[in-house]
């Protein structure tokens, strides 16, 4: 009797010791998998939206100044002051709006924004947001130092060519997002105070060629260029 | 107490821990099912989410008051069985699509989604939960 209960002892030990070894090797084995994927969705989020975030900030900036300038007659650089608090308005509503959802996380989310319109009178102009985004949420470890992003456009080289009786205007458009050469829709164009009529050739490249129904350009060129609701300002001195 | 009593008690002590370390084990083997059920449902939110957000099916909503393109992608994306509700705010305007009103969801994503083009910051509220 005693030998057959040490076999049916031992029979039960390793019975329980195989199905044990069993569920934990399972248990594991989905906790592995579980963790491959364990990036929260807070992170992919902010990560996806703080380059869409940026690209708003700016459209609104820009449509700002531009309503500032051309349509209140507003100068320059009320415009510009304008047009930055309307993107740090933005930034500062994107920031609440990830406290608020994600309110239980704590998250301590910092954007910095700087505004570039070179707008007014030179050799290139340019609609440029620069966002540092540092991110911190302690009650899952995370921490993100600084990504600096940039967005926006920049206009290299803008010159006039009159073939015959014909006057041409010729800007080359770079987008930041993109890196490549971009066509550029005309808003709208003032020449020597007046606005004017045109047709628009996208050559490629980045290169536009506008055929302005204008008799004699004497003073300056104005135009207020636009791309994915990004405006810029162009300011050109005959 | 004989000898063999003692063994006998021994041996039975030994088997209820053991069936103890079992279901122990097995509770910690349900434990991490659920959280992976539920780390699927989330994937599954999320990929709809971004699916809906490059359509420019958004847009499409608050412009034209459509919501058949979100409803097409959620229905394509999500596993058949899934209960879904999404929700989309903006300041105090809300809109809510379902294919099932009142369920109990098994997990919620908030995911907030900046429209380049309507320069307005929604907050979408996916819920989901697997039905019968």
């Amino acid at each position: 009797m005693k030998g057959q209960f040490t076999i049916l002892s031992a029979v039960t030990l390793m019975i329980a010791i195989i199905t044990i070894s069993i569920i934990i090797a399972n248990a594991n084995l989905r906790l592995r998998r579980y963790q491959e994927y364990s990036l929260p969705p807070i992170i992919i989020n902010i990560l996806q939206d703080y380059s869409r975030m940026l690209s708003a900030s700016l459209s609104k900036a820009t449509n700002e100044a531009y309503s500032v300038i051309y349509l209140k007659r507003g100068n320059i650089n009320y415009a510009v002051k304008k047009a930055e608090d309307i993107s740090k308005n933005f930034v500062d509503k994107w920031i609440k709006s990830f406290i608020d959802a994600y309110a239980g996380l704590g998250v301590n989310l910092n954007v910095k924004v700087k505004l570039d319109l070179r707008w007014s009178k030179g050799t290139s102009w340019a609609s440029i947001l620069t966002g540092e985004l540092i991110v911190e949420i302690p009650s899952i470890g995370f921490k993100l130092n600084r990504i600096i992003k940039q967005t926006g456009i920049s206009i290299e080289r803008v010159f006039i060519s009159k073939i015959g009786k014909q006057y041409y205007l010729h800007v080359i458009g770079i987008s930041l997002d993109e890196g490549r050469g971009i066509p550029l829709k005309i808003e709208k164009l003032i020449i020597d105070g007046r606005e004017v009529n045109f047709y628009h050739y996208y050559l490629g490249g980045g290169l536009n060629r506008y055929l302005i129904k204008v008799r004699e350009i004497h003073r300056y060129v104005e135009g207020y260029f636009e791309y994915n609701n990004i405006i810029i300002r162009v300011y050109l001195e005959i | 107490m004989r000898r063999g009593q003692i063994f006998l008690v021994s041996a039975f002590a030994a088997v209820i821990i053991v069936l103890m370390f079992i279901s122990v084990a097995m509770q910690i083997g349900e434990l991490t099912t659920i959280r992976t059920e539920n780390r699927k449902l989330i994937d599954n939110g999320l990929l709809a989410i971004q699916a809906i957000i490059k359509s420019g099916a958004i847009e499409k909503l608050i412009e034209d008051r459509d919501d058949i393109p979100i409803r097409n992608l959620m229905e394509t994306l999500l596993p058949s069985n899934t209960y879904y509700s999404l929700t989309l705010t903006c300041d105090s305007n809300k809109i809510e699509i379902y294919n099932k009103p009142n369920f109990e969801p098994k997990v919620t994503i908030k995911y907030i989604y900046t429209s380049v083009d309507l320069k307005t910051i929604f907050t979408i509220t996916l819920r989901l939960s697997i039905g019968g």
